[in-house]
């Protein structure tokens, strides 16, 4: 089984051919909202299968894959309190992120992040809007 | 220096809950660092007495020291640099209120926040642009 770093990298490299870049947010507070970006992700963006379709994802909705090497490097999204206790570079629905997919910021629908040996390789992210 | 670049040392709400010397998750890799600008800004600020935010920096493993404190008591932004200069004995002590200890910048970064009274819609952000 190749590396964590290993599997980093052959994304990476696939990413940088196929891929686009896409933009995180995390937007803290509600009324005075501050806004910490992450810009230049490159990612695999897919609209749904029919398979996802007929599963009730909607059509307006995007599918992204992108590795953690620009969140790494960047921090993002910066120090966190202790409060926050799931892996805070996952983009989340529950914490109001968005996404700038294909010409405009979309709402996160869903996030989830892949950790073979432990480490995080690879970011699914659903978006819509 | 290793990461050159701007990171997000705190973003919080800032609420009724009172907060002592809570810290946030610090920014590391940053070996080398000469200069460091830091933008501080609290939004809203309506209904708390006082905010805190101070700025600690360390060598490899060593103590977290105290380099630049901000103080508010309602909204405002402010800001400071910091920079590796001329050759001089500093004493590493707790700083006073809006104050700064130049010429010494480590390889990792954080911020403990702290918050007195009952802050309402309020929001803050720690910036910093490492060089």
């Amino acid at each position: 089984m190749p590396s964590p770093a290993t599997m980093i990298a052959r994304l990476d490299a696939g990413l940088v051919k196929a891929g686009e870049d896409i933009a995180l947010r995390r937007v803290v507070g509600t009324v005075n909202q501050v806004n910490v970006d992450c810009l230049g992700i490159p990612a695999a963006v897919r609209e749904p299968t029919d398979e996802e379709l007929v599963a009730g994802i909607t059509q307006e909705t995007l599918v992204c894959s992108f590795s953690p090497t620009r969140i790494n490097r960047a921090q993002w999204p910066g120090g966190q309190p202790p409060t926050v206790t799931d892996d805070p570079r996952i983009p989340s629905k529950n914490r109001g992120d968005k996404a700038y997919v294909r010409g405009r910021w979309r709402a996160v629908q869903w996030g989830q992040g892949f950790y073979p040996q432990g480490e995080l390789v690879r970011i699914e992210m659903r978006v819509t809007g | 220096m290793e990461n050159p670049g701007d990171y997000t040392l705190a973003s919080l709400v800032v609420s009724t809950a009172i907060l002592t010397a809570q810290a946030q998750t610090p920014i590391t890799d940053l070996g080398g660092m000469r200069e460091l600008t830091l933008e501080a800004e609290l939004l809203g600020g309506t209904g708390g007495s006082t905010f805190t935010a101070i700025v600690r920096t360390r060598i490899g493993g060593g103590t977290l020291r105290e380099i630049a404190r901000f103080d508010f008591t309602t909204a405002a932004a402010k800001s400071c640099t910091l920079v590796k200069g001329a050759a001089a004995i500093a004493i590493l002590a707790a700083l006073g209120a809006n104050s700064v200890l130049q010429n010494f910048l480590g390889s990792e970064l954080d911020c403990i926040v702290s918050s007195t009274g009952n802050y309402t819609n309020t929001t803050f952000v720690l910036r910093a642009s490492v060089s």
